[in-house]
Formats: structure tokens, C-alpha cells, sequence
């Protein structure tokens, strides 16, 4: 029991940080993010056993903590658009002008579409691996990147923030 | 362009990081506290269910006199976590059912040594030859001289478990037959993962110490479970199905796959009527001769299952919209933005897996609009997902600033043409304080045929149809399947 408590404080040390970023990219929301983040950590230790011996407890963390936010959402269903509505919450720490343009952004989009975006453009992982995480088709994955990178592309650009940058192609 | 885009993207996506100085999480204690205080609630629940059973004279076992779980490996080394690309999950044989899950059936359940008895058309025996298969755990428990075997596969996306139903199904004699095992329950699993099915019969109606099956087939997204429950005729006396061990197996394999919950508290089956079987009829398919004691053959993965394509111009004519309901003349409108924004609690194809939606609009001279998408599916189970997902209305939208949303209920329609169809509206109205506006009316619907799903919304500030959304709807999606398939 000692063993697997130190095995999951290092995995929670090593890990949290990078999943917190990728969830608060995901929710637009820093209290959100903290809030599904945790809970998942929560239940990865109800069956840490199990999860210790997945081919990567980080990635369980992070679907488990991006189900927790979108079933909130569901249940709170205007939620996402009152957010959106009413921009950054209070409790979000002094936030720079171009943090603030991205997450209002990222917000604005489906959020199927962000989360492929954030699992491609910050977690870096490929296409195909996005497929295997959430279940969806390849070229699904592949419609929503496009499909998200050209609405970001549009509402940064609307706000002045891109300089002109254009979004398109294929992901890879 | 796009290299540029992708990299102002990343870097500015990896700038969120800044955001979170000063920020932490409660810590690795206080998470295995939250998760240890709610085992602990769910360990309080089982024990008084047992003092409630052995009231009853059941003979019940602690937990810890049923331990299977396998020890777990060493974790993978910390330091080779990086945060690179992943693939999923866990392991299925993680998910699968152990005696705990089982505990409140009676008798002492212990995991075999053995893979269980064979079985007429058990659907076991073509797992292995399904050419989706990406993954095959099994485990059996037996107590006394019932066995409870389970088999869970791991499939590719967008599979069905349906051809297994009707590969079990065709291979059983249908119930009342007059020879052969005798099949006594055919029924449907609701509330219980995407799609289930249980069903059970006698090896030899006659001998009570003969094999009583049976078997259920759940899926959750791409998992499916099968348990196999063998059990002498005469155990079974009193009749009781035994769903509790497919719901605690499907339970088993969200909880520990997926992280969820995919059993809901009012899961229960209903009497299987199988409309898509080869020949059309309802129920079981016509047996064989006498079923054998071999597994049917064949990929059980590739059902005849039609797939309908889109049709060159798949949209409403401007002759099909000439009138809906008292609104007339709209006419098409190639550059119109669609936008699903347009069409309150309307979900988007694309995440039920749709290959293409196009989408179209069309306006009138008094300032009404229509909207209509086109989805392609890849199969008709994501159809049957993306129109029975509007049964329950959710993601209605923001009617805005002092005004007033009210969501009609879903209405299902008999739309010919359609497999599938519902319907509905949301009206908006000033409140009080906003005197100036107008009230809006939007009435939308979504139906389908096979694989191909047609959504159509209707606004305007007045209700076309007076009252009788679903009846002008029902014309209009009539219309629009018909244009739709190619």
C-alpha cells in the first residue's frame, strides 16, 4: 500500500502540471480545469492498480478528466455559451491580452473540434493516435482540426490577433 | 500559411502554461483522499446490502474473501512519462468481471482454471474471427456447478455488436420450435451501455440437469462484453433472468476502461424485435436444422448492411419548400451561412462520426430562413445515434439578453422514407423588461434512412405550422430524404 501511494504521488508530481495545462486549454476555464483535473486524479486511485499498469496512465487522466468537463457541460447546458457570453471568469490570475484572445477563441469553437486541437497542437499527438483516444474515426479527427484551425484562424483574425494567419490544409 | 498557422498555434497554446504559475492542484494527498472517501461510501453500500442479504439467509462473502484482481505489475517507470503522443487505455483484462463484481449472486464464486464449458452458438467462438478484433481478454468464474464466463474484445471505431446478436440469434432455434434447445428470453438491454442483448434456452428442455445458457452481449464504444452463464436446468427454477451479471460486467468495463458510469439506474430490458435481419421478418431469424455444438462461421463484423450515398444534389428543391406550412416562396440561396447556431439543440453529424455534411440554406421574402444538412454517415448505428441523441434536448443555446427560451418536447414522427425521425421547437419571447423585441419561433427535425441523416430548421418570428410543428415537419423531411439519397 506505502508502494502504491509513492508510485502515485510521483506520477501525480510528474504529471499534473502538463495535465492541467492541456484541460485548461480544453475548458477555457482555469477553475474547470482544476476541478476535472483533480477528480480524475481521484479516480485513477479508487483503481490506481489498474491505471499504473496502462500503457499510459497520463492519457487515462486526461480522457478521464475531459469526460468529467464535458458531461458537466451537458448537464449545465448553457454553461459553455454563458462563458463565452461573459468572457474569462474573475477567478482566472492576471491574464495576458494574448492568453485571454486564445481561450476566448477556443471556447467559441465545438468543443469536439478544440479537443482535437489541443490533443494535436499542444499534446502533439498524431491524427491516428487522437483517433484510438476518443473513439472517432480518423477522418473525423482530421474534418475537426481542419475545421477547428479555420474557425480559430477566423475569430483570432477578427480580433486583430494573427496578423493575417490563414488556417487550412491537412493534418498530418 | 498553414505551417505558419500551426506554429503560431503551438506556441501560443504552449504560452497557456503561464497562466497556471501560482496555480496548483490540492496535491496527490488530497486526491487519494477524495478517492478513498468515495470507496469508502461505495464499500458502506455493499456491506449493508450484505447485512440485508444474509437476513434473508443468502450466503455472502466479504470482499476480502474474493480477491482475483491480479497483483499489478511494477508501474512503468515515471521518468519515461513524457508527454508525448499516447495510444489508449488499459488493458482489457483489467475490466473484466472478478467474483466481487458477482458477490451478490449466491454461492461462492471463484475465478477457473478453466475456459468454461462449450456451448451451442456461443458467440465466443467468433470473437477471434471478427476482422475488427484489435484486442480479446476472458476470464470464467463458477460457484458449485454454475460457470459465468466472459470474453470482452476491444473493436475499431464505429463498430457494432449487432452482427454477433444475429449470428446468436440465427443459430438458435426461434422459441416455441418444436425440437432442439428450447429459447426462452430474447430480449433487449436498455440503459445498459450503446446496445445489448440477452438471451437464454435449455439445451434439453426435458432434462432438468441439462445446460440452462445464458448469454448477453453488451457494447460500450468499441468494448464489447459477452458473458456466457451455464447453469443446470434446475437452478434456474423460478424463471428469474439473470441481468445482474451482464450490468455488472458492462458496469465493470466503463468503470475501468472508460471512467464512467454506462449502466443507468433505471436499466432494464424489453422484448427484442429485430427489424434489420436479412429477410426483414421480426424476431429471430429462421434456425437451422438443429444448432450443433460448433460456433457458426464467418466474420460476424460484416452484417449485409446497405450503405446509402448521397445524391448528386441532395437538397430540398425550391418546388419542396414552396410552402411550409402559411410561409411560401422561399427560395435557395447558395451563399448563405449555415451555421448550426441557427438550429437550437440540433447536434452536429460530425461528432457522431459523419463522413460529410453539407449543408444549405434557403430564405423567404419575410424574412423567414430554412436550413437544411445532409450527414453521410459511415453506418447506420452512428445514424440511429445522431437522431435518437435528440430525444433528450440538450445544448439549446443562449436565447440572449431578456429574453425568454422555451424548448418544445421532442416529438417522433412517422416520416416516410425514414427509419427515424423526430421533431421539435424552441420559441423565444421578450421578457418584461424587453418590450421592444419580437418573440422568435424555430422548428426543427431530424430524420433518417439507413446511414443518411437530413436535419432541416425552420425560423421566423411567427410559427408557419399553428401549432402543428410536427405535421408540417413531417412533410418537409418526407421531401428531403427523398432528395437526400442518391
Amino acid at each position: 500500500m506505502a508502494a502504491d501511494t509513492t508510485d502515485f504521488d510521483e506520477f501525480y508530481n510528474a504529471t499534473h502540471r502538463r495535465v492541467l495545462h492541456q484541460m485548461y486549454a480544453m475548458t477555457g476555464n482555469l477553475a474547470d480545469a482544476q476541478e476535472c483535473t483533480q477528480e480524475a486524479y481521484a479516480r485513477a486511485w479508487q483503481r490506481w492498480k489498474t491505471v499504473s499498469q496502462a500503457s499510459s496512465p497520463e492519457a487515462w487522466i486526461r480522457t478521464v478528466a475531459w469526460r468529467i468537463a464535458a458531461s458537466r457541460w451537458r448537464k449545465a447546458k448553457n454553461g459553455v455559451t454563458a462563458l463565452v457570453k461573459h468572457g474569462v471568469p474573475d477567478h482566472t490570475p492576471a491574464p495576458d491580452p494574448d492568453h485571454v484572445a486564445l481561450v476566448t477563441a477556443l471556447k467559441q469553437i465545438p468543443e469536439s473540434q478544440r479537443q482535437a486541437i489541443v490533443l494535436h497542437h499542444l499534446v502533439g499527438m498524431s491524427v491516428d493516435d487522437i483517433a484510438a483516444e476518443t473513439g472517432s474515426p480518423s477522418g473525423t479527427i482530421k474534418a475537426r482540426l481542419s475545421r477547428g484551425r479555420a474557425a480559430l484562424a477566423e475569430l483570432l483574425t477578427d480580433t486583430g490577433d494573427t496578423a493575417g494567419l490563414q488556417a487550412g490544409g491537412e493534418a498530418s | 500559411m498553414t505551417d505558419r498557422f500551426d506554429d503560431d498555434l503551438e506556441r501560443r497554446l504552449a504560452g497557456l502554461s503561464a497562466d497556471l504559475d501560482g496555480v496548483s492542484l490540492d496535491g496527490p494527498s488530497a486526491a487519494r483522499r477524495r478517492g478513498t472517501r468515495r470507496s469508502r461510501h461505495q464499500v458502506t453500500g455493499g456491506v449493508l446490502a450484505g447485512v440485508a442479504a444474509v437476513a434473508a439467509g443468502v450466503l455472502v462473502l466479504s470482499p476480502s474473501e474474493l480477491t482475483t484482481t491480479p497483483e499489478p505489475a511494477p508501474p512503468a517507470s515515471l521518468s519515461t512519462m513524457a508527454p508525448g503522443p499516447t495510444t489508449t487505455a488499459l488493458e482489457l483484462s483489467a475490466a473484466l468481471l472478478t467474483p466481487e463484481d458477482v458477490a451478490g449472486d449466491s454461492g461462492t464464486w471463484a475465478t477457473g482454471d478453466q475456459p468454461g464449458p462449450e456451448v451451442a452458438c456461443d458467440p465466443a467462438g467468433n470473437l477471434d474471427t471478427m476482422s475488427s478484433l484489435q484486442e480479446h481478454a476472458e476470464t470464467a468464474l463458477t460457484a458449485g456447478t454454475t460457470t459465468i464466463r466472459q470474453d470482452l474484445v476491444r473493436l475499431g471505431p464505429g463498430s457494432e455488436a449487432t452482427g454477433l446478436r444475429d449470428d446468436l440469434l440465427s443459430c438458435l432455434p426461434e422459441r416455441g420450435a418444436a425440437e432442439g434447445p428450447a429459447t426462452t428470453d430474447t430480449l433487449s438491454f436498455v440503459g445498459v451501455g450503446d446496445e445489448g442483448w440477452i438471451v437464454r434456452y435449455y439445451a434439453d428442455p426435458a432434462d432438468q440437469q441439462a445446460d440452462a445458457v445464458t448469454i448477453a452481449i453488451v457494447r460500450s464504444r468499441d468494448v464489447v462484453s459477452v458473458t456466457v452463464r451455464v447453469e443446470p436446468a434446475a437452478d434456474t427454477a423460478g424463471g428469474e433472468l439473470d441481468t445482474a451479471t451482464p450490468e455488472a460486467a458492462a458496469a465493470r468495463m466503463c468503470d475501468v476502461l472508460f471512467g464512467d458510469a454506462c449502466v443507468s439506474d433505471d436499466a432494464h430490458t424489453e422484448e427484442l424485435t429485430v427489424t434489420d435481419s436479412t429477410d426483414g421478418s421480426s424476431g429471430p431469424a429462421a434456425p437451422p436444422a438443429a444448432p450443433t455444438e460448433e460456433a457458426p462461421t464467418g466474420d460476424p463484423t460484416t452484417p449485409a448492411e446497405e450503405l446509402l450515398q448521397l445524391a448528386d444534389d441532395p437538397f430540398l428543391t425550391e418546388e419542396d419548400v414552396a410552402e411550409i406550412g402559411s410561409a411560401t416562396g422561399f427560395v435557395r440561396q447558395p451563399e448563405m451561412d449555415v451555421d448550426l447556431a441557427v438550429a437550437p439543440c440540433l447536434q452536429d453529424p460530425m461528432d457522431y462520426g459523419a463522413i460529410t455534411v453539407p449543408a444549405h440554406g434557403y430564405n423567404h421574402e419575410l424574412d423567414a430562413s430554412l436550413f437544411e444538412w445532409v450527414g453521410l454517415m459511415p453506418d447506420a448505428a452512428s445514424a440511429i445515434r445522431m437522431v435518437t441523441a435528440h430525444t433528450t434536448l440538450t445544448d439549446c443555446g443562449d436565447p440572449g439578453e431578456d429574453r425568454e427560451q422555451t424548448v418544445g418536447e421532442p416529438v417522433a414522427v412517422d416520416v416516410e422514407g425514414a427509419d427515424d425521425a423526430v421533431v421539435w421547437t424552441v420559441e423565444s419571447t421578450p421578457t418584461a423588461d424587453n418590450p421592444g423585441s419580437s418573440s422568435s419561433f424555430a422548428g426543427i427535425g431530424v430524420a433518417r434512412v439507413g446511414n443518411i441523416v437530413v436535419a432541416v430548421a425552420f425560423g421566423s418570428m411567427d410559427d408557419p405550422s399553428g401549432g402543428d410543428w410536427p405535421g408540417v415537419a413531417t412533410g418537409l423531411l418526407a421531401s428531403a430524404m427523398e432528395r437526400a439519397v442518391g
